[in-house]
């Protein structure tokens, strides 16, 4: 079983040389991956490839052991989430405003969210400890409590899935280790977590498996406790990494001297 | 926003009672309905212009508000995709082609404002950089640089006595000589594209998201920006095409509803709407009953409409991403 699968994936944007040949992935559910790989390595297009937003030039995807391209629009939208790298609203929309946006999926298209969505935002909210915000607006929040009420959003979607693109990259390490261990309960839970991350040592303490992608190519997909070591770390950023030890934890670093 | 339902309906209603026959400013309903010529005055003159006013408004303040949320961005308004100017473009080239064909102009501004739109959209699709926010925002600049350099060329060789004028009176936007055949040319467009608004107003807020965000929730932005779009400019067209150009109410009204009905489309579409008619009403009502001659109403709009932004920029409630 498994919760995304790849089989012989290939993919370019247009007018662009073919950034994955071949690629075959396979995402175990219940777990958390993460993705690891240098900038331009494809991760990102990979999280696009996954929610369909994206159409694979060749090979196939599929979600929950069925074809994605079987899967209706809505359909997706209750089985998969999302959280980008950083969230731009224009409008200082509420919290609870914002969370219920988690519901189009479930809303009739003309209509808009009753009784049931919301008490689904809040159970969300509840999951990601953020139902103090509750009656905040936007942009009052810091920029690691939107992060936090933006996997809220998705959780309002109630997915099996959730694909977070460098949740973490503009936080402080306090609001950092928040994120990472609400996507630790979250896997506890069921969930599958998908992540793409820059930090070995976060992607070393939360994730159970790990893929490492280099030039559109997966180097290493397995359990992180091997794909995070440094010898695999070397291979994949071509640097020179070496590992310290805190109790049973090996954390990979790269030494300034 | 049952407060503002209650304003609209004041508003609506001194408005009708408000005019310079039989009598400057307000007149009782008993001495409207007194003679003939007040009742056919009432009737088939203020009845129709007020109607259309409060529509102009509504579709304006509607479009703006739309057009705000899809492009994320606060600052533009619903004739940019080039509607306003092929409009004007097309009402410009009706005025000196087609003079005494009734309803050309109407006719010939919703036919070229309906060009400009997919014209923006056409260049948009073909643009090979940036978001797709900012490649409509250069097509639309492009294509209404295209028809207002058209319409530049109409006002060089229209006649200055009489065309010329009749082109400019038309860009200043108003209701002067608003019939019921003006109302009834409107509503067709106008409506059912009022009622798509309104009915997705909850949508709206999902589209004023990231693409990928918007997608990942289930929906289909491409597709459902392009229906919402379709319905404002449509909107837009219709009543400019009635009315002429009328600025700042698509831009400043949005704002406003924002600030003290919410932000969520579900509050700010209908406010908009209601403050939109609202205030294009009141200008109205001011353009043709302060003096004995009309004043313009696009002027009255611009004066207010500008006076209350800048008082807004000032007090710090519009936000912008530096």
């Amino acid at each position: 079983m498994s919760a995304l699968s790849v089989r012989n994936l290939s993919y370019h944007y247009q007018h662009h040389p073919e950034l994955f040949r071949g690629l075959d992935l396979e995402i175990r559910p219940g777990r958390v991956t993460v993705l690891l790989g240098p900038n331009g390595s494809g991760k990102s297009t990979l999280l696009a490839l996954f929610l369909g937003y994206l159409v694979p030039t060749g090979g196939e995807i599929e979600i929950l052991e069925k074809p994605l391209s079987s899967y209706r629009r809505s359909e997706l939208g209750r089985v998969t989430a999302f959280v980008s790298q950083e969230v731009y609203l224009p409008f200082n929309y509420g919290v609870m405003e914002y969370c219920l946006l988690g519901r189009a999926a479930r809303v009739s298209y003309w209509g808009y969210p009753d009784a049931d969505d919301r008490a689904a935002a809040e159970q969300a909210a509840e999951m990601a400890g953020i139902s103090h915000l509750i009656e905040r607006n936007i942009q009052e929040l810091s920029a690691g409590e939107l992060q936090l009420v933006s996997i809220a959003r998705a959780l309002t979607q109630e997915p099996s899935i959730l694909l977070l693109d460098e949740p973490t990259s503009h936080l402080d390490p306090v609001h950092a280790a928040d994120v990472f261990k609400l996507i630790v309960k979250l896997a506890s839970r069921g969930m599958t977590v998908l992540l793409t991350t820059h930090d070995p040592l976060h992607a070393r303490q939360v994730a159970d498996d790990a893929v490492l992608m280099k030039d559109g190519a997966v180097l290493f997909s397995g359990t992180a406790g091997e794909g995070l070591a440094a010898e695999n770390l070397n291979r994949l950023y071509g640097a020179e990494f070496v590992e310290a030890r805190h109790r049973d934890l090996r954390i990979p670093f790269i030494r300034l001297d | 926003m049952a407060g503002l339902g209650v304003l609209f309906g004041i508003v609506f209603a001194v408005s009708l009672l408000t005019g310079r026959y039989p009598a400057p400013g307000i007149s009782s309903p008993l001495v409207l309905f007194e003679t003939d010529a007040a009742r056919q005055i009432f009737a088939n003159l203020r009845l129709p212009r007020v109607i259309t006013a409060a529509v102009l408004g509504a579709s304006l303040a509607a479009s703006g508000c739309t057009f705000q949320m899809l492009f994320r961005n606060p600052l533009v308004e619903p004739g940019f995709l080039g509607v306003t100017q092929g409009a004007a473009f097309g009402a410009a080239g009706a005025i000196l082609f087609l003079p005494n064909v009734p309803g050309a102009v109407q006719i010939s501004a919703v036919v070229f404002a309906t060009v400009g739109l997919f014209l923006s959209y056409g260049v948009a699709r073909r643009l090979r950089f940036g978001g797709w926010v900012i490649r409509m925002v250069i097509s639309g600049i492009a294509v209404s640089a295209l028809f207002a350099s058209g319409l530049g060329i109409l006002k060089y060789v229209a006649d200055p006595l009489s065309e010329l004028q009749e082109m400019t009176f038309w860009m200043l936007g108003g209701l002067a000589g608003t019939t019921w055949a003006t109302t009834m040319m409107m509503l067709p467009l106008v409506v059912p594209s009022l009622l798509i608004l309104f009915l997705l107003r909850w949508r709206l807020n999902i589209l004023s998201l990231d693409d990928l965000t918007a997608h990942s929730l289930g929906t289909s932005p491409a597709r459902e920006r392009m229906l919402l779009l379709l319905a404002a400019s449509a909107a837009t067209a219709g009543v400019t095409a009635a009315a002429g150009i009328v600025g700042w109410v698509g831009l400043l009204v949005p704002h406003v509803a924002r600030r003290y009905f919410g932000v969520e489309g579900n509050r700010a579409l209908p406010s908009s709407l209601l403050l939109g008619a609202v205030m294009v009403l009141i200008c109205d009502t001011i353009a043709r009953s302060l003096f004995v001659y009309e004043i313009p109403l696009g002027i009255l709009t611009s004066l207010l409409g500008a006076s209350l932004f800048l008082s807004l920029l000032s007090s710090g409630q519009v936000r912008f991403r530096r």
